[in-house]
């Protein structure tokens, strides 16, 4: 019997309004160069009376002021008792149950944004994010599983060796949560709902959710004499997150194993490689990931956040949730693996070979796309089956050498994989890109059109305007075409610039640019020690893949996107086209051209579409450890002083046009809301880290 | 060890038969177990009010309203696309109405039923209505959809199919919804007025379009535009005739229109049929007094031509008078309708409850007609509505003074427009403010025919009723200043072209100073050259970049000068476009005449 609790608490405090992406995100535009952030009187500045927006939304006074005060505290419980019992040898029986209990308790305060236009004239914003308000939630999680399985486990005739398991688990998670939201509290300073001053009513909010899942395990491993390796287990698996008759699934998975370097005939071979195994496998997996009972329609209550029938309380209103498939039931994914491990010359050199297919099928995912009078999101369902196939290759090799009468000891490994989806299944007979799929795309592709540089002169813009209808894409093109405007192609050479009828077979003027996917990955790590010191390098990288900068990036696009952004790059006007830089890499600058709708940077093109391949030195390590024969004498066992820095530099196509976006956040972001603009303006940047260290052991 | 594998059975047994996977939902209902009472019906009906009624009347920009950074809409051109999605081919709203009359039957209280269906009626024509004035033809779906249902890809039907419906759910509400309890809650008279407003709708659009590509789909059979304007003068002649209205006024025409829209409690306004109530203790705020107040707020303000559209005191046109067009501020806005002074900032204004005369404040509009119309007291909530969102004057969303309007402008534009309907309608509008009476002799203003201030259509110049429709017109535009009509009263009257007027503001001789509301304190000080001059003046501002004036350093403000000319394409504008991923999911749906959406089909 035995017994493991564990109980943990913490704290995590931090000033703002939501997280710091959204102070980031809010705080980059509008704080143009021009505004100090204070007065000279030190008060804030905030409004101008000379500018309608706002100076840098006020994200500078948010955490200036010190009352934004946010505090996330979390208690978590955690007991398991097993019991295990073992009448004989060949046989156990195993029965554990675990109680856990988490709670979140968190606090956010947000205050007036007190601010100064004039000297002495005090301004305050008091709604969003500086309106006066608390938030208190308390989230309590009960879960509780419970374990029951036998084992049998036994040799036959000395080299069967033979086991079998069967079992099955229980599991629940209950969560419960509490909030409330009290208004224009008494003071800044201090954060309780005892100090609410005002008529307006606090907000109180519920909700409960409760999940379970039982299910069924067995597995059988045998082999023979350590040469033949065989595994079947299974599992049946059920969710309350199902209606019933769709609760359960079957989930089999078999491997088989041959260790080559173990046949007697393989003994010759050994001196040189000392391990030879030879693998296949399948498994399958069940994903239940939605939310409970999605399959049924819920009313849900609320109060409005603004709407009263009669001036004395909040409006409340019923709603219902949009409709889901009501046989929802388990997403399969099943891998076939086959490969090869090898280790030569004593594991010096080792090395593994695999290749995967991967089906997953009836993926759980917003169904096909419906016409808007649908009027509800499309139904959750089993929508798609899409394929995974790749591989993965790794070596390493490891040896230490005579240098100069000291050990040289070395490393180098490497590893290099690929994989590719293709959707196997999916709804959209008429391949429309109105829809999210169609069967045979690959994922991650990438349509848009093809340009052809800068036009030279404003004679050769009209020109062309006038041999290709682009009325498509003239959105806020004040002037019409110019010298420096994009040329875009007329691809299926019929006169315009269109979609086409917006399907894979007549896509109009795109094609497919690249693939949001990498081709590869891989990291290679080197290392030496030698005379104490030790090195060790770690370099990561990826092959071909696209990013289109998202029209809200800043970063990427500057005033491009929206003209107030608050940063811009500082070598960012040596690329704008004008006709004294006619090569540059941006077009003529036109306000919002990457940014609205239907302008024409907003259309994805070859020409700014980003290939955001790298390789990063992602660590480098040096070490040097003071020899022993010093250190013993001051009673230390051992002396190492080192430096370890992480993500110390890229390389990288896209350098050239952004240093300001690294490759791997070069993605299109949402906030919580699943809105993708503001949090693609800025976002936090990715960190370098150097670290100086030293270890000492008695 | 058979002891042990036989407990594991049962105990396994007994965990997947006791139906421990069972785990019903702990804070919501299923739709099964709700839509049974009254309050059921009333709680998911509520969505609809606050969904879909208007909470920004005064945001509206048209040629009468123009803001500093102007609407696509009203730039025209290559400011107006295609859109992937949105762009108000929303439906959501419709779904929750039609699954609300798909479980209703599930309520055993009959009346409850009866007025729910009644209410849930009136809000789809209310749906409706914003869809065709929006797009035209639509699809009619009252039903709620399946996700394999044929009719997610049906055609649009055309607006005659859907007014008609619409006609079909206004009727039944009028007869089923009861008598009026409150103004914050639909009632009888709520449905008359939505019925009166679309049907006047219709009625001009048909008349003032037929002929045209906007309406070539209308089938032969379709119903006459007589037909709906006679349906709109009768919707708002029984909600004239049922004694329960009537236009708010305390005996004061110099002060009852500008305080009726701001009143903190419309209970006692008997000319409110339907509104929103805004709560200062509840936080329902709304924006109007900061968008009138504050230089944040898009600096809204009206033009110089709807300015001068205002006629004298006396009944008079201003734009008769000699000189009319060079006329200063102080002289301009001298001895007009009493409306203009409680719609805008004129001579000696003061804010409600408020001491010191302002002037108006280019800063805060950008053409120098600063509206005050639903700008509150200077002491409303302790002076705190004076911000960003938080005013709490309750929001009209149909009044009597709109009622009367639709009677006479239906009556006119039929041609049965008598002395005896202008006295019931218009003319009580004019005495509210101590206007004289409008009569039938009146004759053509030329002002409201001439291309750059006035219409221009030519079934409107070629009617018999022209010089009455234009005094109507006129009135509806003051009366109505800044509730949100506009755009969609020159969509029906197929006056488009007139976004493309010019767009000003108030008059400057030159550089100098200005005292503009003469009330001895100067207001502007205009020059030109880099040496700013010192001046007492408020504003000093400099001729060609802090201020700009349509001829050089004189002329009338023109906020807009330098921007690429507005346009309004007849072949296109009146309707929005559909969305293009709505046409490539269903190919079915036919996208309006003139807008590029980059598919070929």
């Amino acid at each position: 019997m035995s017994n493991n609790t564990a109980f943990y608490s913490s704290t995590y405090d931090y000033a703002g309004v939501g997280n710091v992406e959204n102070a980031i995100a809010y705080a980059a535009n509008h704080g143009l160069a021009n505004f100090p952030l204070q007065n000279p009187d030190g008060s804030w500045i905030y409004s101008t009376p000379h500018l309608n927006y706002k100076v840098a939304n006020g994200r500078h006074i948010v955490y200036g002021n010190g009352y934004n005060t946010n505090l996330d505290r979390k208690t978590d419980f955690s007991n398991t008792t097993e019991l295990t019992i073992k009448p004989v040898k060949q046989f156990s029986l195993v029965g554990n149950f675990t109680y856990r209990f988490h709670q979140n308790r968190n606090t956010n305060r947000s205050t007036n944004m007190v601010y100064s236009d004039y000297p002495g004239v005090f301004g305050a914003y008091t709604t969003g994010a500086g309106d006066n308000n608390l938030y208190e939630t308390v989230q309590t999680m009960n879960y509780l599983a419970a374990n029951v399985f036998a084992t049998y486990e036994e040799s036959f005739a000395k080299d069967h060796n033979f086991k079998a398991m069967a079992g099955f688990n229980y599991e629940s998670y209950y969560r419960k949560a509490i909030d409330a939201t009290g208004y224009d509290l008494i003071t800044d300073e201090l954060s309780d709902f005892n100090l609410i001053t005002t008529t307006r009513q606090p907000v109180l909010g519920g909700g409960q959710t409760v999940y379970a899942l039982a299910g069924f395990f067995g597995r059988i491993n045998y082999d023979y004499k350590g040469r033949y390796l065989l595994e079947i287990s299974g599992r049946y698996d059920g969710t309350s997150r199902f209606a019933e008759g769709h609760r359960f699934g079957f989930f089999p998975s078999a491997s088989a194993g041959w260790r080559v370097s173990e046949e007697p005939w393989f003994a010759p071979a050994k001196d040189i490689v000392n391990n030879l195994k030879v693998r296949a496998s399948f498994g399958s997996l069940g994903n239940q990931k939605v939310t409970n009972n999605a399959w049924m329609r819920k009313i849900t209550f609320d109060n409005f956040a603004g709407y009263t029938f009669d001036g004395a309380a909040m409006g409340r209103y019923a709603s219902i949730s949009a409709p889901n498939a009501s046989d929802l039931t388990w997403e399969t994914s099943t891998q076939y693996n086959t490969g090869i491990d090898a280790g030569l010359f004593n594991d010096k050199l080792m090395f593994t070979v695999e290749g995967f297919i991967r089906d997953t099928k009836g993926m759980l995912q917003q169904g096909v796309a419906l016409p808007g009078v649908y009027g509800a999101n499309s139904p959750l369902m089993n929508s798609a089956d899409l394929r995974t196939s790749g591989y993965e290759i790794s070596f390493s090799w490891r040896d230490q050498i005579d240098l100069g009468g000291k050990p040289f000891g070395y490393s180098i490994s490497a590893n290099i994989s690929d994989n590719k989806t293709i959707i196997t299944k999916y709804d959209n007979p008429e391949r429309t890109f109105a829809k999210d799929y169609y069967e045979g795309m690959e994922l991650g592709e990438i349509w848009g059109f093809v340009t052809d540089g800068l036009f030279k002169t404003d004679a050769e813009a009209q020109a062309y305007a006038q041999e290709v209808d682009l009325s498509y894409i003239t959105k806020r093109l004040t002037g019409g075409w110019l010298a420096g405007d994009l040329k875009y192609v007329d691809l299926d050479g019929d006169g315009k610039l269109s979609l086409g009828s917006d399907t894979v077979d007549k896509p109009g003027d795109r094609k497919i640019l690249g693939n949001a996917n990498a081709t590869l990955q891989y990291g290679i790590t080197l290392g030496f020690d030698y005379m104490g010191f030790d090195v060790s390098t770690f370099f990561q990288g990826t092959g071909n893949h696209y990013w289109y900068p998202n029209d809200e990036s800043m970063a990427f696009w500057g005033p491009y996107s929206r003209p107030y952004c608050s940063f811009i790059a500082d070598d960012f006007l040596d690329n704008v086209w004008s006709e004294d830089n006619p090569d540059a890499y941006f077009p003529r600058p036109r306000a919002y051209s990457a940014f609205t709708s239907g302008a024409y940077l907003y259309n994805k093109n070859d020409r700014y579409l980003q290939n955001i391949r790298y390789l990063r030195f992602k660590n480098l390590t040096v070490g040097y450890t003071v020899p022993q024969v010093a250190t013993k004498k001051i009673g230390v066992e051992k002396i190492r002083v080192y430096f370890s820095g992480e993500n110390l530099y890229y390389w990288s196509p896209f350098k050239k046009h952004s240093k300001y976006i690294d490759p791997e956040a070069a993605f299109d972001r949402r906030d919580s809301g699943g809105s993708t603009t503001r949090y693609n303006n800025a976002f936090y940047p990715w960190q370098k880290t150097m670290m100086f260290g030293v270890d000492i052991t008695f | 060890m058979k002891k042990y594998l036989i407990i594991i059975a049962a105990a396994a047994l007994a965990f997947v038969s006791c139906d421990l996977l069972d785990k019903a939902p702990l804070s919501e209902m299923s739709p099964e177990s709700y839509f049974k009472t009254e309050q059921d019906l009333q709680l998911f009906s509520n969505t609809f009010y606050n969904n879909l009624l208007p909470k920004s009347p005064y945001g509206y920009q048209s040629d009468h309203y123009v803001k500093q950074t102007m609407s696509d809409e009203l730039h025209g051109g290559t400011y107006r696309i295609v859109p992937n999605s949105g762009s108000g081919w929303s439906w959501g709203d419709l779904r929750k109405m039609n699954t609300l009359l798909a479980y209703i039957d599930n309520c055993n209280d009959e009346d409850a039923v009866k007025e729910y269906t009644a209410l849930t009626k009136f809000f789809r024509a209310y749906f409706y209505f914003e869809k065709v004035k929006r797009f035209g033809d639509v699809p009619w779906i009252d039903v709620e959809l399946g996700s394999a249902d044929e009719a997610l890809f049906n055609p649009r039907d055309n607006r005659e199919v859907v007014m008609q419906h619409m006609l079909e759910d206004i009727n039944y509400a009028i007869e089923n919804l009861p008598a009026p309890t409150s103004q914050f809650r639909v009632n009888k008279y709520t449905a008359l007025a939505l019925k009166a407003q679309f049907c006047l709708f219709e009625g001009t659009f048909r008349k003032y379009h037929a002929g045209e590509s906007t309406l070539t789909t209308l089938p032969a059979d379709a119903a006459d535009y007589t037909f709906y304007l006679e349906q709109a003068a009768d919707a708002a002649k029984q909600i004239m005739d049922s004694g329960k209205y009537s236009l708010y006024s305390t005996g004061k025409p110099n002060e009852d229109y500008r305080d009726m829209f701001v009143l903190e409690d419309c209970e006692g306004n008997k000319e409110y049929i339907f509104a929103i109530k805004f709560d200062y203790g509840l936080a329902i705020f709304h924006n109007g007094t900061a968008y009138g107040l504050l230089p944040s707020q898009g600096r809204i303000g009206a033009t110089r031509k709807f300015i001068d559209s205002y006629l004298m005191k006396d009944g008079s046109r201003f734009t008769a008078k000699p000189g009319y067009e060079s006329m200063q501020f102080a002289q301009q806005v001298a001895d007009r309708d009493p409306r203009l002074a409680q719609s805008f900032r004129t001579v000696g204004y003061k804010r409600i409850d408020g001491a010191d005369i302002l002037a108006a404040d280019l800063s805060s509009s950008c053409t120098g007609y600063q509206t005050i119309k639903w700008v509150m007291s200077a002491k409303a909530n302790g002076g705190d509505s004076d911000r960003v969102d938080r005013s709490t004057s309750d929001l009209p969303v149909y009044r009597l003074g709109e009622i009367l309007l639709i009677y006479a402008e239906a009556k006119a534009e039929l041609g049965t427009l008598n002395q005896d309907d202008l006295n019931n309608s218009i003319n009580l509008l004019r005495k509210r403010v101590g206007m004289p009476s409008l009569t039938m002799d009146v004759d053509a203003d030329p002002y409201m025919t001439n291309p750059a201030t006035g219409y221009t259509n030519s079934k409107l110049l070629a009617s018999p009723q022209l010089a009455l429709i234009l005094e109507i017109r006129r009135e509806r535009a003051v009366e109505m200043a800044q509730e949100g009509n506009r755009w969609y009263d020159l969509v029906r009257w197929r006056e488009g072209k007139c976004i493309e007027q010019p767009f000003q503001g108030l008059y400057f001789p030159g550089p100098g100073e200005y005292d503009i509301n003469e009330d001895g304190k100067l207001d502007y000080c205009l020059y030109e050259g880099d040496v700013k001059p010192s001046s007492k003046a408020t504003s000093i501002l400099k001729i060609g970049s802090e201020i700009l004036l349509s001829n050089g350093n004189n002329g009338y403000v023109e906020p807009h000068k330098g921007e690429a000319a507005r346009s309004f394409n007849e072949n296109r504008d009146y309707y929005y476009p559909i969305p293009s991923d709505e046409r490539s999911l269903n190919p079915n749906l036919t996208q309006n005449e003139g807008w590029d959406d980059g598919l070929d089909f």
